[in-house]
């Protein structure tokens, strides 16, 4: 039994091995190669499983550079996309985020690594209690699920650093807004889901709130690996 | 005397078999549009549609073979392509069988799943076709009677198609369609074969009984915005219509809330309102009007025409489902005409209001009009302070789908129609959705440049304002110039709302983005450039900006194909395709539809005779089908917009074309094969085209406001001058071949088959690269080749 259970742990950590090389290439070539230069988001890219949190007939694209289907016609964002917008929130350890659209939960992971508290809230039950479960078997402590409507925030855990909203909306609603810390910022995508998308950034400084067009960006590359 | 009564019964049943097929392949897109994107529908309908020229070829190589079983073959194939019709359907709407767009680039899981639903609806077309090409072969002396059969059962059959779709669910519809090739083999039951024909029946059956007792609704991709929206906790379908023109469903939940572009400062509520979906994609909300709620559309750049003026008198352009018609009525317009061609989109409006509250169109003062505004404001003699025209650059899934859709709104010529329409003090809205690198606004401004030097206004600065949120664009063209009081009336919203001002007169490059980055000024910096006429940077710029124009109505099209490396350098990796997917299909289809056909057209060549009969052949008959096909698809595309009502024209045009064509095929048994009037028709058929191309347009630009009537008196002789000529050669060059070269029958009926599948995408290319004027030319030279073909 013990030598069995010793074989696992050695095939689990070979395999975790086998992965962690393909997450350092990723970083390396998809991430840094274009332009992401936060450390904590690298480092934050670099531990996360991402083949963890993906249906299993797709584990084997975990690492690849282009999103991928999780059912519900959702997508796991792809990395690139994931590591941009973490560093545009400029996250720092003290910070408290919230995230609309838990999803996959990858996002939600990659925050946990770097800031001290995330909530996530996510409208699709079955989505939403697949990725807690995932996230929570994979360890995180400070992660913190919701299944309700984005559109109402997380009134009880507000104000926030930072707010990320990971579908692409025509609108921002007004209760998001409100649940920002001044000085907070808020990511969140403009443009069809399966076309090319603006990213902006809304900044929130007292009365003020402005809004800053990011480079287009596609969630859906589709590019096929060589 | 039984062979001649036999004869006889095969012209109804040739009738009602091609009654089927159009009918079907009318459902089929359909289907295909609720299940995927309308491009992808049209690309696997283009590649099942080879099936007629894969049977013509199969009969060239197989001819002895296939024709000793004629008899059995010919109602056998019927009632086998509409086992097809009925099994294809089946397979496809089945979860584990079903591709879906967005992921065949993915996996070749899915890439497997789409070529497996080609080829399941290659089938039902393979075996009607092949029993088309049977019963040709078979009569070949009769051909000029059976063509028309043939050509007047295709014309019908695309009425039939549309009024299935108007009374009955698509599913349904098809039940309906697949029973006419089973009516029509009856007519050729050949006792000899009884048995085999029975179990054939009989397969049938259990297929019809299986879809009446388990009907199976067309199954929308999890991608589309219905299924997305449908994973809502409490979504409910609460109205769904199906009619000639879409599928229409109203799905209502409390999460749903719709308010494009709202404002950053807009800390009110965001009212919940059901959500329209056609064909599964989403077309806006319903305005509960008659609540005293506020309109978030006033706290959005769509309030810019409401800013400094009160229009009374309002138009709105494809008023979808009213939420710009409420916020006109809101703003204080006593007086709103809205154009709305989508009648289905209507219907299910008013179904779906006689619980709730009643529509926004119902409202006193507000009249609409079931057509587009193209065709109808030029017979009439409104005036309108304000004309509101759609907002460019779609939300949900479809953006850059939409490439190719003919947009008759925004070209040159319907911007100065509307001009002509606005009062001495109006003006015209329109909203862009911003894009970068900036696109959609630039060919906005230049169009509305364009405009105002068409009418002489030498400053457009003083006439054009334009607003600029974090998301859209909003834009406003005055007939007189914005005076200062204006100009600080726009500036006070804009800091009210943290929009920024993009064009004002007296606008300084700070203000541009005081509220609203951008992180490179190109947009600010083009804007100018085509103010000020200085289009020069436009050659090298990656993006086609130009102004469309009725010739080449394709405002959504930016991609220039020769500044793809250009285009790289901001999208790189193999992203370009993803910008515009709409006309990357269509190209892609062209390539696949090119190569199966040059396969198919020379697979049977070493079977063929060895003289100099093959070159001719493959001209005349290739040639026949192509510019019958490119000359049908300009005539749907100029009468739509004479017409203002796309699906009653698809049909109007389908069914005179092809009727009057199968009369003059009929008419054409009294001509000798390769005489001279077989000549002079080939002739005069590409002087037609030809005239059509440098004068149809300014035709129909001087009757559009005539009496509907007229205008369809017109358009019948318009479409049936050619068509009663161009009914004639196909079957006279069968019969020539008949005389000559009688073993290349098959392989001509094949040939024609072919390019008539490949002028589809081909013409669609050419119009957008072109304009429609160079489809008709070569239209016309097809006519021409055609005519130096029949010579050898």
């Amino acid at each position: 039994m013990l030598k069995l259970v010793l074989f696992l742990l050695l095939v689990n950590l070979f395999q975790s091995d086998e992965r962690q090389a393909e997450r350092e290439h990723m970083v390396a070539h998809q991430i840094q190669n274009r332009g992401v230069k936060d450390e904590l988001t690298i480092e934050a890219m670099k531990k996360v499983d991402r083949h963890k949190l993906v249906p299993s007939e797709v584990r084997h694209l975990a690492y690849q550079d282009r999103p991928l289907p999780i059912g519900f016609g959702q997508t796991i964002s792809q990395p690139y996309m994931v590591a941009y917008m973490t560093e545009s929130i400029r996250p720092g350890e003290n910070f408290k985020v919230l995230e609309i659209g838990t999803g996959s939960g990858y996002q939600a992971a990659v925050l946990a690594e770097i800031v001290a508290e995330v909530y996530t809230v996510e409208i699709v039950e079955d989505l939403g209690k697949r990725a807690a479960n995932d996230l929570r078997d994979m360890g995180y402590q400070n992660i913190h699920f919701k299944i309700g409507d984005g559109y109402y925030g997380w009134q009880e855990h507000a104000p926030y650093d930072a707010i990320i909203v990971t579908a692409a909306s025509e609108q921002v609603p007004p209760p998001l807004l409100k649940q920002l810390k001044d000085g907070g910022r808020m990511i969140i995508p403009v443009g069809s889901p399966f076309m090319t998308q603006q990213l902006v950034i809304v900044e929130k400084k007292g009365k003020r709130i402005r809004s800053r067009n990011l480079m287009p960006v596609r969630f859906v590359p589709f590019t096929r690996s060589k | 005397m039984q062979k001649c009564a036999f004869e006889k019964r095969i012209r109804p049943a040739l009738f009602i078999h091609s009654l089927s097929v159009i009918g079907f392949q009318i459902i089929l897109m359909r289907i295909l549009s609720i299940n995927q994107w309308d491009h992808f529908a049209n690309m696997i309908i283009g590649i099942a549609m080879l099936g007629f020229g894969v049977s013509g070829s199969l009969l060239a190589v197989f001819k002895e073979r296939i024709m000793t079983h004629a008899r059995l073959l010919m109602p056998l194939l019927m009632i086998l392509s509409a086992i097809c019709m009925l099994g294809s359907y089946r397979l496809t709407q089945n979860q584990a069988l079903a591709f879906d767009t967005f992921l065949v680039f993915s996996s070749f899981k899915e890439l497997s799943k789409l070529i497996l639903f080609i080829g399941l609806y290659f089938l039902p077309f393979f075996s009607a076709s092949l029993a088309i090409g049977i019963i040709y072969v078979e009569n070949v002396q009769e051909i000029g009677k059976l063509y028309f059969a043939n050509l007047l059962g295709s014309g019908i059959g695309g009425a039939l198609g549309l009024l299935l779709l108007y009374l009955f669910f698509p599913q349904n519809a098809l039940l309906a369609t697949a029973l006419l090739p089973v009516i029509a083999s009856l007519f050729l039951f050949d006792h000899q074969y009884q048995k085999v024909l029975k179990a054939a029946y009989l397969l049938f059956f259990v297929f019809m009984i299986w879809g009446v007792i388990k009907p199976m609704s067309p199954l929308p991709s999890q991608y589309k915005g219905i299924s997305k929206t449908m994973l809502l906790p409490d979504a409910k379908i609460t109205t769904t219509t199906t009619g000639i023109a879409a599928s229409v469903q109203i799905v209502e939940s409390d999460y749903l809330r719709y308010a494009p572009g709202v404002s950053l400062n807009y800390f009110g509520e965001l009212p919940v309102k059901p959500l329209v979906f056609v064909n599964g994609n989403a077309v806006g909300s319903i305005p509960n009007y008659h609540q005293p709620t506020t309109d978030v559309l006033d706290y959005s750049t769509y309030k810019l025409p409401y800013l400094i003026h009160s229009p009374k008198s309002v138009a709105i352009i494809s008023g979808g489902t009213g939420m710009f018609t409420a916020q006109a009525l809101r703003n204080g317009a006593e007086n709103i005409h809205v154009f709305e061609p989508n009648i289905d989109l209507i219907r299910a409006m008013e179904q779906w209001h006689f619980n709730k509250n009643p529509l926004v169109y119902d409202a006193e003062g507000v009249s609409l009009h079931q057509v587009e505004a193209r065709s109808f404001l030029p017979g009439s003699d409104r005036n309108f302070d304000l004309i509101v025209l759609p907002t460019i650059g779609s939300f949900d899934g479809t953006s850059g789908m939409t490439a190719l859709q003919e947009n008759y709104h925004m070209t040159i010529e319907a911007l100065d129609l509307y001009w002509q329409k606005l009062t001495d003090d109006g003006s015209l809205a329109v909203t862009v959705y911003t894009d970068f690198p900036p696109r959609a606004p630039l060919k906005t401004i230049y169009a509305l440049t364009t405009l105002l030097k068409l009418h002489d206004i030498t400053d457009p600065r003083d006439h054009i304002v334009a607003i600029r949120s974090w998301t859209s664009i909003s834009y406003l063209v005055s007939k007189k110039a914005f005076t200062e009081f204006d100009v600080q009336h726009i500036r006070n919203f804009c800091a009210d709302n943290s929009f920024d001002p993009l064009l004002l007169p007296g606008i300084t490059q700070a203000e541009r983005a005081h509220h609203n980055y951008l992180e490179k000024e190109d947009l600010f910096t083009f804007t100018d450039l085509i103010l000020e006429n200085e289009t020069s940077f436009l050659a090298d710029y990656p993006f086609y900006v130009e102004p469309a124009v009725d010739d080449k109505p394709y405002f959504s099209r930016y991609i220039k194909i020769g500044k793809l490396k250009k285009i790289r350098h901001v999208y790189p990796g193999n992203e370009i395709p993803f910008l515009e997917p709409g006309y990357v299909v269509v190209w892609v289809t062209f390539i696949v539809i090119v190569i199966l056909s040059v396969v198919f057209i020379l697979l049977p060549v070493s079977r063929l005779k060895k003289n100099k009969g093959r070159l001719p052949v493959l001209l005349y008959f290739g040639a026949l089908g192509l510019g019958f096909m490119l000359l049908e698809i300009i005539l749907i595309q100029r009468f739509t917009l004479y017409f203002g009502q796309p699906v009653f024209v698809v049909s109007f045009v389908l069914s005179i074309l092809m009727v009057v064509s199968g009369i003059g095929s009929y008419r054409s048994h009294k001509l000798t094969p390769g005489g001279k009037f077989h000549l002079l028709i080939l002739l005069a058929i590409s002087l037609l085209t030809f005239i059509y191309a440098l004068f149809l347009t300014n035709l129909l630009q001087a009757t559009v406001g005539a009496h509907i009537l007229a205008k369809v008196l017109i358009a019948t002789i318009i479409i049936s001058l050619p068509a009663f000529l161009m009914g004639m050669p196909f079957p006279l060059g069968l019969k020539l071949l008949n005389t000559k070269h009688q073993d290349k029958i098959a392989w001509a009926w094949g040939i024609n088959g072919f390019l008539s599948v490949v002028a589809t995408p081909l013409a669609l290319i050419l119009a957008v690269e072109s304009g429609s004027f160079a489809v008709l030319i070569l239209a016309s030279l097809s006519y021409l080749i055609a005519l130096v073909a029949s010579l050898f």
